[in-house]
């Protein structure tokens, strides 16, 4: 064959010069077209998502503080829509944002290895970070059934839509809803351990020096959130709650 | 003297030689530089660096390696440093004496001018690397740290940790990424060069081998460069990669180019013993060990209680002995020879009897566990990783090993061999390190070609010679392509009896016994004759299997033995004819009532420079004399 | 000691590839595990069959030639270490061990434990330099470097290239590949000016050549033969970050 046909190294596919934007565009396309800024949305949609979990746990856990207090609560978000919807809108943009993001990159990393190993030894990771996607798909159902069952009503016992304290302790006596519930919590929990301080790292924050310590705390923080909110179904089925 | 051999240095004060020689240089217009090819063979430091700036000129430059990347050219294995001579250290150093230090470590073998200009662009070597992000060790002020190295008195060597070469060869690397981007340079990767294609004198291009699809092509260029590293691997066992090979610069040599001081090759002496017959390389550890540690071997013969049990009084710490002033730092062409005399006297410790301990239990003591292992650490770690035994405990066993080849095809000044158009740079040429390189000044040559000789030399040429007028269709392309796939059917069509690597075994054996740290008449003589024994047992009885369409790691290795195979007795020839002792080449009829280097510089004053005769006859021995006006010729001496 | 091994065999690209089983009678503890492989080779060889192709070449841990996974391990199961600084006496005798090459889209296997990794030489040829041309350097001590600097910025550097890190994340992300590269040469002060767009030029290529994304399993971490830490991985989205949100144009 003659030497100057085809190069041995096709240069890689184009590169897309995008870094040249003004700065709105630039910060759109680095988070919507590259890996790395997909994450970055994931990242901080999911710290959006997280403090979510964490003050809907504080609303929650004024169940142990009798019927008057939850539904007082209750009364109060739905008296200011103001602060509602908007927090709504957020929550359900930041799950959009966020499960769009989770897909796209699923499907990439599912597509860069098409034929895998016949024997593969993990060492370092855990079964909270390899099974977050369909930790996230299960949670995403249980979502569903849980606005289903406690928001709209129509999943579950007789709803009555000014007694939330009511809704939830009949729900929880049925052991099949409870059940629902705590197999939801137990895939929220590893889903928060590995997604709390996965999206610090993602953010940027990490050095040898804090990167136990980080594990270590999102550890206690998922564990203490779980326990937070499995309590509810647990002290209802076993009578703490009536 | 032969014709061709015009060393076209210039002459008049050292200093200015090399300005002078490159104001005479012409130039090529840039708008006409696309518009010339240079082909370079070998992606290591000389390569890489050559091809980055040549493209940055504005050069099409084609890239080849046997490698899949640029970046895994053997250069990278380089661990202690590159000396330049900055003078940070405010030793008094010098350009004047780093280019003294390395004429007088070449034992006066080494041409002046050259050796000059390299150590003149050593400081532009440095400058070139950091800028390009090489991350050198540093003081706390955020200069640039020395240490002393291979027994210089001064601290002129730059290093990144234990891996200098990797975190330059990684610079050039870059650079040369760069020009791909740019559209300058093209990587051949996984492509081995076989022939070299040549019209009317001049190097017109390259037949190749693509290694994953078999396929034969031809490369046509202006200029080749051969960037393709040292033979040391002729020995089989040696530190170089495994796939290092000697057969762009032999194919050459068959070609028209001739070969200067083949026989110049040398020994490191802090190399991990051989354990076995199955030992497929030998691992260096850098020399800077010798710093702390003791070299000894039992006093009795064949004693071989564990040397923890050994008593004191009846260790011979023999480089101390021998070499009361410099001890456990002589050079190390004299530590290597003197580790071969007791071994080979019976005192040789572990498995096989070649090994010699490097003990550092008194500095140990001396200075604590903890400063022996900051000052080592990842030493101690890989030498415990390769042989199961724990330094800080017991002893090393260390033995010299094939390291480097100081010969390697001839060039002149500017760096082109006696074929024009064919450049020739970093190890594969013999320029600076007469018969002995000093440590740390590999990296240096190989860079100093690349990045600041060959940038100006290969468009003077190209400036002069025009373009070449060959296409990759001209008949002598044609028949360079026929006979290289003819010796590849050849080899796959023996279907012998024994495996490439038996024979490559049975010749590395042969060259370490009688043409290895110590020769001599009669042994050079019977590895003469042994020698063709092998190659045509090789050519009758050798099994590749495979075929050639396909990726095929054992033809590769058969071609490169086969090569091999014809060299070794022009290493041993030229090996012969040097009838004295310099540097490493040590032949023990000549020799100090010491036992040490005898030089002749009456009779042996100059480069051996071989020229190929064809197959049945000898090559022919030329010389270029040595002219020395400034570092007077002495007698090494380290008592 | 005896070996029982379990190797990928693979003719080409576009074959199929299955295991084969070899069992080596005599493996000697201090050999190194490609070492035992060429033992296994010249008796492949004289038997009359293929030997195995595997790639190497300095066989001391530095070029980053060598590599696949023994028994699910990339490098096989010595810590910090390359294949061919393995020795047999990390492994028991009549072990059974699988070899099987770096799986992922952007490394298709050429023959048996060969892959095609020229996608890291594509990622470094988007940006991993720095643009400064033969001559124009200047002064080498011009800008000093703290030590702590460059001691991390040498961390960074050590990597081989040898695609360990891709082939143990279990999404197949070249991301501690990348980041090394990133984080070398943006630690230095002289890669600074063109760090910001360095970095989406590196990712963008990252991407295009078919590797996952990083969901921090730390598999990479733990296979590296150089030790190359994850730190690296949220420097690069440090930076990343800082160059989407830069008010200048760059």
């Amino acid at each position: 064959m003659c030497g100057n046909s085809p190069a041995a190294n096709p240069p890689g596919k184009p590169v897309e010069e995008f870094f040249a934007e003004d700065m709105a565009v630039r910060m759109i396309k680095t988070l919507t077209q590259t890996t790395v800024g997909q994450k970055v949305l994931m990242a901080v949609t999911g710290l959006i998502l997280f403090l979510f979990i964490l003050g809907h746990l504080s609303g929650n856990l004024l169940i142990f503080a009798g019927r008057e207090h939850m539904n007082e609560y209750a009364h109060f978000l739905h008296e200011h829509p103001k602060f509602l919807w908007p927090a709504r809108i957020v929550l359900l943009f930041c799950f959009f944002v966020h499960i769009v993001a989770a897909a796209r990159l699923w499907l990439k990393n599912r597509s860069a290895r098409e034929e895998g190993y016949t024997i593969y030894l993990p060492i370092e990771t855990t079964i909270a970070a390899r099974t977050m996607i369909y930790g996230g798909a299960a949670i995403f159902f249980f979502l569903l059934w849980h606005l289903l069952h406690l928001t709209f009503g129509v999943v579950g016992p007789r709803f009555d839509p000014n007694d939330v304290y009511g809704n939830v302790v009949r729900g929880f006596q049925n052991p099949a809803i409870a059940g629902i519930y705590l197999v939801g919590v137990a895939c929220l929990c590893a889903h928060l351990y590995h997604g709390a301080w996965s999206l610090l790292h993602t953010l940027g924050l990490s050095a040898p020096e804090i990167d136990c310590a980080k594990k270590k705390a999102a550890r206690i923080l998922a564990v203490l959130i779980g326990l937070g909110y499995a309590s509810i179904p647990l002290a209802v089925l076993t009578g703490v709650v009536r | 003297m032969s014709e061709k051999i015009r060393a076209t240095a210039p002459d008049g004060p050292i200093e200015t030689r090399w300005e002078r020689r490159r104001f005479e240089y012409k130039l090529v217009n840039p708008s006409n530089r696309r518009k010339y090819t240079v082909i370079v063979i070998g992606s290591g430091l000389a390569g890489a660096s050559a091809a980055a700036s040549l493209g940055e000129l504005g050069y099409r430059i084609k890239v080849f390696c046997y490698q899949d990347s640029a970046r895994r050219a053997h250069s990278i294995a380089a661990q202690g440093g590159i000396n330049a001579a900055k003078n940070y250290q405010n030793d008094n150093d010098s350009i004047f004496r780093l280019f003294y230090d390395t004429v007088k470590g070449g034992d006066f073998r080494a041409r002046e001018s050259n050796v000059y200009r390299l150590a003149q662009v050593s400081n532009n070597i440095i400058d070139q690397c950091v800028a390009q992000g090489v991350p050198f060790a540093r003081e706390y002020g955020g200069t640039l740290a020395n240490r002393s190295f291979g027994g210089a008195q001064v601290s002129r060597t730059f290093y990144a940790r234990g891996q200098t070469g990797q975190q330059l060869l990684l610079g050039a690397y870059q650079a040369l990424s760069r020009q791909v981007a740019a559209g300058t340079v093209t990587i051949f990767p996984r492509t081995e060069m076989l022939d070299l294609v040549v019209e009317k004198n001049r190097a017109v291009g390259i037949i190749a081998r693509n290694m994953i699809t078999g396929e034969i092509t031809r490369h046509a260029g202006d200029v080749v460069v051969l960037a393709s590293g040292g033979y040391g691997n002729i020995f089989f066992l040696s530190t170089n990669a495994k796939g290092c090979n000697a057969s762009a610069a032999w194919r050459s040599f068959r070609r028209g180019a001739f070969f200067a001081n083949p026989c110049f090759t040398q020994i490191h002496p802090t190399c991990i013993p051989v354990s076995g017959d199955y030992q497929s390389k030998l691992t260096l550890m850098s020399e800077s060990l010798r710093n702390d540690g003791r070299v000894w071997v039992p006093k009795k013969k064949g004693d071989k209680r564990p040397p923890n049990e050994i008593p004191e009084e009846e260790r011979d710490y023999y480089l101390e002995r021998r070499y009361p002033a410099f001890g456990n730092l002589v050079p190390r062409d004299v530590a290597s020879r003197a580790a071969k005399v007791v071994c080979d006297a019976g005192h040789g410790v572990g498995e096989s009897g070649f090994g010699v301990y490097l003990d550092f239990s008194e500095a140990i003591e001396r200075l604590g566990e903890e400063t022996i292992r900051q000052r080592y650490g990842n030493l101690f770690h890989m030498y415990e990783k390769i042989t199961g035994e724990n330094p800080y405990r017991t002893p090393m066993r260390i033995y010299p090993a094939v390291h480097y080849t100081m010969g390697g095809l001839w060039v002149d000044y500017d760096l082109m061999s006696t074929i024009d158009g064919l450049f020739v740079a970093g190890e594969a040429n013999f320029s600076d390190h007469g018969a002995n390189r000093l440590g740390a000044s590999a990296l240096m040559q190989g860079l100093a070609d690349g990045y600041f000789v060959l940038p100006y030399s290969v468009p003077n040429f190209l400036a002069t010679a025009g373009h070449s007028e060959a296409t990759p269709d001209d008949p002598e392309f044609l028949s360079a392509e026929r006979e290289v796939e003819d010796r590849i059917r050849r080899l796959l069509s023996i279907n012998g009896s024994r495996t490439v690597d038996s024979f490559h075994r049975e010749l590395g054996m042969v060259l370490w016994q009688h043409c290895g740290m110590a020769r001599n008449r009669q042994g050079l003589e019977e590895a003469l004759k042994r020698i063709p024994e092998i190659r045509a047992a090789f050519w009758k009885d050798v099994k590749v299997p495979g075929s050639a369409e396909t990726l095929n790691q054992a033809l590769e290795k058969a071609g490169r033995v086969a090569d091999f195979l014809e060299m070794a007795e022009l290493l041993c020839r030229d090996a012969l004819e040097r009838e004295e002792s310099c540097g490493c080449h040590f032949r023990e009829e000549y020799q100090t009532e010491e036992g040490e280097c005898r030089r002749n510089d009456e009779d042996f004053a100059h480069t051996a420079v071989w020229e190929f005769a064809g197959d049945e006859k000898p090559p022919v021995r030329h010389k270029e004399n040595l002219k020395f006006e400034y570092v007077k010729p002495s007698q090494r001496s380290y008592k | 000691m005896r070996i029982r091994l379990k190797v990928w065999r693979q003719e080409s690209r576009e074959a199929a590839g299955r295991f084969e089983t070899y069992d080596l009678d005599s493996v000697n503890e201090h050999m190194s595990f490609l070492e035992m492989l060429d033992v296994l080779n010249e008796k492949l060889t004289l038997e009359g069959k293929e030997p195995v192709a595997f790639d190497h070449d300095c066989r001391e841990g530095i070029c980053g030639m060598c590599g696949f996974l023994i028994n699910g391990i990339a490098h096989g199961p010595e810590k910090g270490t390359t294949l061919c600084q393995l020795h047999m006496r990390h492994f028991q005798d009549g072990a059974e061990l699988t070899l099987e090459p770096w799986r992922a889209k952007a490394f298709p296997v050429i023959k048996d434990l060969i892959v095609d990794r020229s996608a890291l030489d594509r990622v470094i040829q988007a940006g991993g330099y720095i643009s400064v041309n033969t001559g124009s350097a200047p002064e080498a001590n011009i800008h000093p470097v703290p030590k702590d600097t460059a001691e991390k910025a040498m961390d960074a550097a050590a990597c081989i290239g040898c695609g360990a890190c891709v082939a143990a994340c279990p999404n197949a992300s070249a991301m501690l590949f990348t980041a090394a590269k990133v984080s070398h040469l943006g630690l230095m002060p002289q890669g600074q000016p063109e760090r910001m767009q360095r970095v989406k030029k590196m990712i963008a290529a990252m991407d295009a050549e078919g590797f996952g994304s990083c969901t921090n399993h730390g598999e990479c971490q733990a296979v590296c033969p150089k030790e190359i830490s994850t730190e690296f991985i949220a420097r690069l989205n440090r930076d990343l970050i800082r160059s989407a949100l830069l008010l200048t144009r760059v």
